[in-house]
C-alpha cells in the first residue's frame, strides 16, 4: 500500500470515527428500522470513501456524506416501496419519566404520522428538527429549492397538527422559536 | 410557526434518536467501506474495458436529440444523447467551469467568461449579467466579463431568486426565528448598486417570480381552503403574511399559488397607493371566471402568473412522480450535484469530473424525458439561465 493511499485511509477512518454515531441516528430516524439503518450508513459510507480522493480536503465532507446518506435512502425507498412498510413504532428503552405513557403514545402517534411520509417530506422533517440544519443547508443537502423545503415541511407539519390536535399542553412542552442552525 | 407540533417533533426526534441502538464497529465500518469501494472500483474498470466499443458508437451518435431510445437487457430502458451544444441551443444552458483561471462561464458561443477564484454555489445568467453566490458573497458580473462587483451575505441563509424576464434579483434573508423573510430587489446590472425596493412577508411564503406590477408567491391554502374551497379568504389578516408590505414596495398584486396545488391560486388586489392590503383575497382555481376576473380587476401581469403556475407543477413534484428513471435510479440520485432549473425547464445531476451527467428535459418533448448530457471538460455545474 502507498504512503498517500495509507494516510488517506487513515484520514477516513478518522472521519468515521467522529461522524458514524450521528448518522446512524439520522439513518435510524430515515428509516425507522436499525438493520436498514446500519445498511444505509455502510452504503453512505463506501460512496464517500469512493469520493475520498475528490473531497477529503475540502470543508464539505460531512455534507457530502449526509447528501449520500439522504439521497441513497429516497432512492431506496423507491425500490423497496413495494415491498417494504417501514417500521411504525421503534423499538424503544424504558422512560421512567412520571409522564411516560402519555408522553409514549404522543411520540408513536408522531411517528406514526412520520413513518408514512413521503420520503421528501420525512427527510426535510429530520433535517429540521433533529439536525437542527437551516431550510438553505436543507435545500442544499437534498437539491432542492427553498421554496421546496418550506412546502415539504409546512405539508408535512399541516398533517401532522390535523391527527394530532394541539399536543404541547399534554406533553408539557412549552412553544419555542425555531433555532436558527 | 406552528411552534406546538415543532416542539413535539424536536422533542420526538431526539427521544427516537437516543434510543437507536448503538453496537457499531466505527473501525469495522470503515474497512468494509475502504474493501467494498475497491470492488467498486474493479468493477467499472471492468466495466468500462468491456463496454469501450459502445462508448465511441453513442458518442458518434451524439446528435441524436430524442426520449428513451432502444431497450437495455438490464432495466429496459437507456437514455437519450445530448451534446453540450445541444443543451445550449435547446435549453439555453451555459455552464461553469473550473480552469487554470478560477471559475468561468462556458457560454452559448463557446468563450470563457471569467468570474470568481471562489468556487460559486450557484450562477444565474441574466438579461445583462451573470450573478453568482458563493458562500459569502453575491457577485456580479457583466456577460462580457469586462466588470464585476460582489457583495457580502447578510447571513448565511441569505440565498438569490430571480424574475423569469432575467431582468432582476432578490437577496432573501429570513429572520433568525424564521417567522418573517425580508426581500430586497435589486437589478441584474453590474453598474447600478441601489436596491430597488424591499418588502418583508411570513416566511410561510416563498416569492417565486416577479414584474414591475405582480408577484406570485408559494404558500399552504388548501390546508386552509379545503379540496373545494372557492371564495373570500382572510388569509393576509388571519395568517400575518405581510401582504401591506408588497404593498408598500410598489406591486399592484400579489398571487399566492398552493404548492401542492399550484393552480389553486389567491389573489389580493394591493393598494400601493396607501401601502396597505386588503383583508381578504379571491381563491379558487387560476383557470376559472372568478379568478381570471379578480387577476383583471387586480390589473395583474397574467402571462405572468399562468407561466409561474405551469412551471410550479413541475419545480416542486419529484421526477418520480411524473417520470419512470428506469435503471437509471441509482445515478441519478447518488451524486453531489443536483440542480434544478427555477423555471421547471430541467433538471440534471451528476458528478464533477464525469464526462456525462443526467438531464430531465421538460422542454423539448411533449413530455419530461431523460437524457445522457455530455458537459465541457471541467464542469462545475449548469448556469440558471432566466430566459
Amino acid at each position: 500500500m502507498s504512503e498517500t493511499k495509507s494516510s488517506q485511509d487513515e484520514e477516513f477512518r478518522e472521519f468515521v470515527a467522529a461522524r458514524s454515531a450521528a448518522l446512524h441516528r439520522a439513518a435510524y430516524l430515515l428509516t425507522g428500522n436499525w438493520a436498514t439503518a446500519e445498511d444505509l450508513v455502510q452504503t453512505t459510507l463506501t460512496k464517500t470513501y469512493l469520493a475520498w480522493g475528490r473531497i477529503r480536503t475540502t470543508d464539505s465532507v460531512d455534507a457530502y456524506a449526509r447528501r449520500i446518506l439522504y439521497n441513497t435512502n429516497a432512492s431506496w425507498w423507491r425500490k423497496r416501496s413495494n415491498r417494504e412498510k417501514p417500521t411504525e413504532v421503534f423499538e424503544d428503552r424504558p422512560d421512567h419519566s412520571r409522564d411516560f405513557t402519555e408522553h409514549t403514545a404522543m411520540r408513536d402517534a408522531m411517528w406514526r404520522h412520520i413513518a408514512v411520509l413521503p420520503k421528501r417530506q420525512r427527510a426535510v422533517l429530520v433535517l429540521r428538527y433533529y439536525e437542527n440544519r437551516s431550510d438553505q443547508q436543507i435545500a442544499d443537502t437534498l437539491g432542492i429549492s427553498v421554496g421546496t423545503v418550506k412546502s415539504q415541511a409546512s405539508r408535512a407539519l399541516a398533517g401532522m397538527r390535523k391527527r394530532l390536535g394541539t399536543p404541547a399542553s399534554a406533553l408539557g412542552l412549552a412553544m419555542e422559536p425555531r433555532e436558527a442552525a | 410557526m406552528s411552534g406546538d407540533i415543532e416542539s413535539l417533533l424536536r422533542q420526538g426526534l431526539a427521544d427516537v434518536a437516543a434510543s437507536a441502538p448503538q453496537n457499531y464497529d466505527d473501525a469495522g465500518l470503515a474497512a468494509l467501506a475502504i474493501s467494498g469501494a475497491g470492488r467498486i472500483k474493479r468493477r467499472r474498470r471492468i466495466g468500462a474495458a468491456a463496454s469501450g466499443a459502445s462508448l465511441l458508437v453513442l458518442g458518434a451518435a451524439v446528435v441524436v436529440w430524442q426520449p428513451w431510445m432502444g431497450l437495455n437487457g438490464d432495466n429496459g430502458l437507456t437514455a437519450a444523447d445530448t451534446s453540450t451544444a445541444e443543451a445550449q441551443a435547446e435549453l439555453s444552458m451555459e455552464f461553469l467551469v473550473e480552469t487554470d483561471l478560477g471559475f468561468e462561464v462556458l457560454n452559448e458561443y463557446g468563450e470563457l467568461v471569467p468570474l470568481t477564484d471562489t468556487e460559486p454555489v450557484q450562477v444565474f445568467r441574466l438579461s445583462d449579467s451573470y450573478l453568482y453566490e458563493t458562500a459569502h458573497d453575491i457577485g456580479l458580473t457583466s456577460v462580457d466579463g469586462t466588470m464585476g462587483s460582489t457583495i457580502g451575505k447578510q447571513s448565511e441563509d441569505t440565498r438569490t431568486t430571480v424574475n423569469s424576464a432575467g431582468t432582476e434579483y432578490t437577496l432573501a434573508t429570513p429572520m433568525d426565528d424564521y417567522t418573517t423573510e425580508t426581500y430586497v430587489f435589486s437589478e441584474g446590472v453590474v453598474e447600478v448598486e441601489e436596491a430597488l425596493t424591499e418588502f418583508t412577508t411570513s416566511y410561510e411564503l416563498t416569492l417565486e417570480d416577479w414584474t414591475d406590477t405582480t408577484t406570485v408567491f408559494t404558500g399552504d391554502l388548501r390546508s386552509t381552503t379545503g379540496q373545494d374551497g372557492v371564495g373570500t379568504y382572510h388569509f393576509n389578516y388571519e395568517m400575518g403574511w405581510g401582504l401591506e408590505s408588497v404593498s408598500e414596495a410598489g406591486f399592484e398584486t400579489a398571487v399566492i399559488a398552493d404548492f401542492a396545488d399550484p393552480e389553486f391560486v389567491c389573489v389580493s388586489d394591493l393598494n400601493p397607493g396607501d401601502f396597505t392590503a386588503p383583508d381578504d383575497e379571491t381563491c379558487g382555481n387560476l383557470d376559472s371566471a372568478l379568478i381570471q376576473d379578480a387577476l383583471a380587476d387586480a390589473a395583474a401581469d397574467a402571462d405572468l402568473v399562468s407561466s409561474a403556475v405551469a412551471n410550479l407543477r413541475f419545480m416542486y413534484a419529484d421526477p418520480t412522480e411524473y417520470m419512470d428513471l428506469g435503471g437509471y435510479d441509482d445515478r441519478f440520485y447518488n451524486v453531489e450535484g443536483y440542480w434544478s432549473d427555477p423555471f421547471g425547464r430541467w433538471l440534471i445531476t451528476g458528478n464533477p469530473g464525469e464526462e456525462t451527467w443526467l438531464l430531465i428535459d421538460n422542454v423539448t418533448g411533449d413530455e419530461p424525458f431523460l437524457a445522457e448530457l455530455a458537459v465541457p471538460d471541467g464542469a462545475v455545474m449548469p448556469v440558471y439561465s432566466a430566459s
